[in-house]
């Protein structure tokens, strides 16, 4: 009888067993790194996407050409590619964090703007609370501003 | 034959034949969630090229506006995404992508277009401030 038992609960069994659960495993890590990959890739996507967003305000005056804050169609803050418009800046500055957002199309993310001369932040929009999230883009752009050299900073997350 | 023996090989069946059972319900109720797994990356894999052509087609007219009047340019498109056929829409500046019941949107920074992109090669240009796709 003891025989007879160890036919379906020896060895075979067991590297049966073995076998199978193996071959789920294998198939499970395969499925996670594959959403790992496809997840990688959104991500560099969107980095993608946002710097050639941040870019536009660089390269761009916006439209209208002269825009303001209650004609403003597309978001632009030169006046030449890399030399800011002060007074678009301001403007942006009016704007709401919502209205720059569809400008932007950042869809629900939130977002952090300054312009900075070296020492001092001389305009900034959005939000600070960064600190808990999973993910920041991050983008540094220079620019000049009225004849002096500023760092653009634009997160978004 | 002795009984021992006829006993020893009825045990046996059942207990194969449980084991048997037991595998065929693990797989039974593992194939729907990984056939769901496919399912989702196949979606996602296709939404991923979705927002690709849809990103590309946004560098290009953004390019084709800030260059200004006289910039050409030929580009291609993928055929399908996937195995899928999709449409691009461009209305009110917002550029749509439509496969199967799916889509994917960018916003555009050009007011004037003219024709529409598809699949395949294309030529872009910037007309007197009018983006023209023919």
């Amino acid at each position: 009888m003891s025989s007879a038992k160890a036919q379906v609960f020896g060895p075979d069994f067991m590297v049966a067993s073995v076998i199978f659960l193996l071959i789920l495993t294998i198939l499970q890590v395969y499925t996670h790194n594959v959403y790992e990959k496809i997840e990688s890739q959104e991500n560099m996507l969107y980095y993608e996407n946002l710097i050639s967003t941040t870019d536009t305000f660089l390269l761009y005056h916006g439209y209208p050409q002269y825009w303001d804050n209650d004609n403003v169609e597309v978001l632009g803050l030169v006046e030449r590619p890399n030399y800011l418009n002060q007074t678009k800046v301001e403007q942006m500055m009016n704007l709401t964090e919502e209205q720059i957002k569809t400008l932007l199309n950042l869809g629900g993310r939130s977002f952090y703007f300054t312009v900075e001369n070296g020492t001092d932040v001389m305009f900034e929009k959005g939000d600070t609370d960064w600190e808990d999230t999973e993910t920041v883009y991050i983008i540094n752009r220079n620019a000049l501003m009225e004849g002096i050299q500023v760092k653009i900073r634009f997160l978004v997350w | 034959m002795s009984p021992t023996k006829f006993r020893g090989k009825a045990q046996v069946s059942i207990e194969f034949l449980m084991l048997v059972i037991l595998m065929v319900l693990i797989f039974v109720i593992y194939m729907p969630f990984l056939w769901q797994q496919q399912l989702d990356i196949e979606q996602e894999s296709e939404y991923l090229i979705g927002k690709k052509i849809a990103i590309s087609l946004k560098k290009e007219v953004d390019t084709a506006v800030m260059f200004g009047s006289g910039y050409k340019r030929n580009f291609t498109l993928p055929e399908k995404i996937l195995n899928s056929d999709y449409a691009i829409f461009i209305e009110n500046k917002m550029l749509r992508i439509r496969w199967k019941n799916r889509a994917t949107e960018e916003f555009l920074i050009a007011h004037n277009i003219s024709g529409s992109p598809s699949s395949g090669q294309n030529t872009i240009s910037n007309q007197d401030d009018v983006i023209v796709f023919s």
